[in-house]
């Protein structure tokens, strides 16, 4: 006669590793769903190149910080579109730490909050000596992706 | 007969039968997030704008589209919506599903023009579809 007492424990098993698979197959899909929905940070990158834009300028052409057309010259020798009234980018330039130009709606010291929350700036700072003087040029870029429904 | 063998046979095979599906299933979950319109749309309007941000007029400038192009044949979304580009707004948009965009600002004050007919080119030697964009003074 055949022990099916015998074979019920593990029969039972089922019941336990049914629960644990589920799991699994449960957390992988929550992980790589929460993964892919949130966006990659671009805004960094945005900051960096805008920042290469504005330092290569400076270093190629001679500006005149005390004047007063200085941003509408900016914009125009450094091929940057207006971005004044706009919250995804900033420009800041110092000439020996005294600030000169600020472009943009978003400044220096939301930077520190990039981290915490992504409306904030990520920024990038970098120096170039020039006529004896130390230019400190600050870029910031708080854009994310938009989504449009047409 | 040898029922013990087979009994243990038997349950072994149960459970190879339900990791399979589970493995199964955890693959198709994954490759449905990897291959969404979303996320290859979010990815393409980014990298067109670091392209587009490093640019100078004059450049012409060559992008390979080819997973684009197979996802918009997938949503039935014709290739000459796929990439738009708004020189007054600066913004870049991809459209890889029927209703919906996603768009992303460029700060580099420049012209774009597409240059692909039907909004890309189809590299039939190459077997890699390409987007041409011009680049002009603003």
């Amino acid at each position: 006669m055949k022990n099916k007492k015998a074979q019920l424990p593990y029969a039972m098993m089922i019941l336990v590793f049914l629960p644990i698979l589920t799991l699994i197959v449960g957390s992988i899909a929550i992980g790589s769903a929460m993964f892919f929905s949130d966006e990659y940070d671009f805004r960094k990158i945005d900051a960096e190149i805008l920042n290469y834009k504005v330092r290569s300028c400076l270093k190629d052409n001679e500006f005149d910080f005390s004047a007063q057309d200085l941003e509408e010259k900016i914009y125009n020798m450094c091929q940057i579109k207006k971005i004044s009234q706009s919250n995804d980018f900033f420009i800041t330039i110092k000439i020996n730490l005294e600030q000169k130009l600020h472009l943009g709606v978003e400044s220096e010291s939301s930077c520190i909050l990039s981290d915490k929350n992504k409306q904030f700036p990520v920024c990038e700072t970098s120096s170039i000596q020039k006529n004896g003087d130390e230019i400190t040029i600050t870029t910031g870029s708080s854009q994310n992706k938009k989504e449009e429904k047409i | 007969m040898n029922h013990k063998a087979d009994d243990v046979m038997m349950n072994n095979a149960i459970y190879i039968i339900l990791v399979i599906i589970a493995f199964t299933l955890t693959y198709f979950i994954i490759s449905s997030h990897v291959s969404s319109a979303a996320v290859w749309a979010e990815f393409y309007s980014k990298e067109l704008t670091k392209v587009v941000n490093l640019a100078e007029p004059g450049d012409q400038i060559t992008l390979d589209v080819h997973k684009a192009t197979q996802i918009a044949v997938n949503k039935e979304v014709p290739f000459n919506e796929i990439f738009s580009i708004d020189n007054q707004a600066k913004k870049i948009c991809v459209k890889l599903a029927k209703g919906r965009q996603t768009c992303y600002n460029f700060f580099n004050d420049v012209n774009l023009t597409i240059t692909s007919q039907n909004g890309v080119d189809f590299g039939i030697a190459t077997g890699v579809n390409t987007l041409q964009i011009k680049v002009e003074k603003s």
